[in-house]
């Protein structure tokens, strides 16, 4: 395999980050979820949210949209296509860096099924 | 960026599956606000084909109560899951036109006939249930999240 077409190079540098990539998969599952909602799924503070959420916003993965109910302001988080996008190929990327040993990998949903055996290690 | 390890890809999926799971899990109020509205249902058509005037009042009373109370609590919801739209507009509006069609094939012709009223009002509620108890969509139609024990 050449270096220029490791997997490694498909990695989105965005999503690579674990606490994004939680962040992110939550949001592949839904069609949008209040950003407390989203808090709650990562188990991670406000604070913190905010911040990844700027960054993926910044990325062009997710919207974010406010409303209000009862005057009270909410924040809706969607992972629009390129998110979802990013996350298949990220996904793929992994899948295919730890190709024999990606179980986990391919169980995730956005994982691309399996379709050869496992190569023999060098 | 360095390779991930096998240990450092599972761990980070694993927490991903975690969340997405637990985020999915918020959006099943769907189900619980369709079921809620089928029972309604089954009542208020109970009580316009047998209930009489009187029936029909409190019907329209109990509805409007649902309706208002239904919204109330479905807007505070926090997370919507794909396909919530299509799912709501085909439970409602199948559940328009069989409401409609008992009201104006049964109050013409069955009026106070339970043999009709109790069937009918069954029937009516069925789109509701049914979209209430359907899966829901994993991934994309992919399988579903999981992650192996190690």
């Amino acid at each position: 395999m050449s270096a220029e077409s490791h997997p490694r190079h498909r990695l989105d540098e965005v999503i690579h980050s674990p606490l994004r990539l939680s962040i992110v998969s939550a949001l592949s599952a839904v069609e949008k979820a209040e950003f407390r909602a989203v808090r709650d799924a990562v188990e991670i503070s406000d604070s913190l949210l905010s911040k990844q959420v700027a960054l993926l916003e910044q990325a062009g993965y997710i919207n974010v949209h406010k409303d209000r109910v009862d005057r009270r302001p909410r924040t809706w988080l969607t992972l629009n296509h390129a998110g979802r996008e990013a996350l298949a190929g990220h996904v793929s990327a992994l899948a295919d860096i730890t190709q024999g040993h990606g179980r986990a990998v391919a169980d995730h949903p956005d994982s691309p099924p399996r379709t050869r055996a496992p190569s023999a290690r060098a | 960026m360095d390779d991930p390890t096998r240990t450092e890809v599972e761990a980070a999926l694993a927490d991903a599956t975690t969340a997405r799971r637990a985020l999915a899990a918020r959006g099943n109020w769907l189900r619980t606000y369709l079921l809620v509205f089928a029972a309604g249902s089954v009542a208020v058509v109970l009580l316009i084909g047998l209930g009489g005037r009187r029936g029909a009042t409190i019907a329209m009373m109990l509805w409007l109560f649902l309706v208002a109370a239904m919204s109330w609590w479905g807007v505070r919801q926090q997370v919507i899951l794909r396909g919530h739209k299509r799912r709501s507009f085909l439970a409602f509006g199948g559940w328009g036109v069989l409401y409609g069609t008992t009201l104006l094939v049964g109050l013409y012709l069955f009026a106070d006939q339970p043999a009709f009223w109790v069937p009918a009002a069954v029937i009516t509620a069925a789109p509701l249930v049914l979209a209430a108890c359907w899966p829901t969509s994993r991934s994309d139609g992919r399988r579903p999240a999981s992650v192996p024990t190690a």
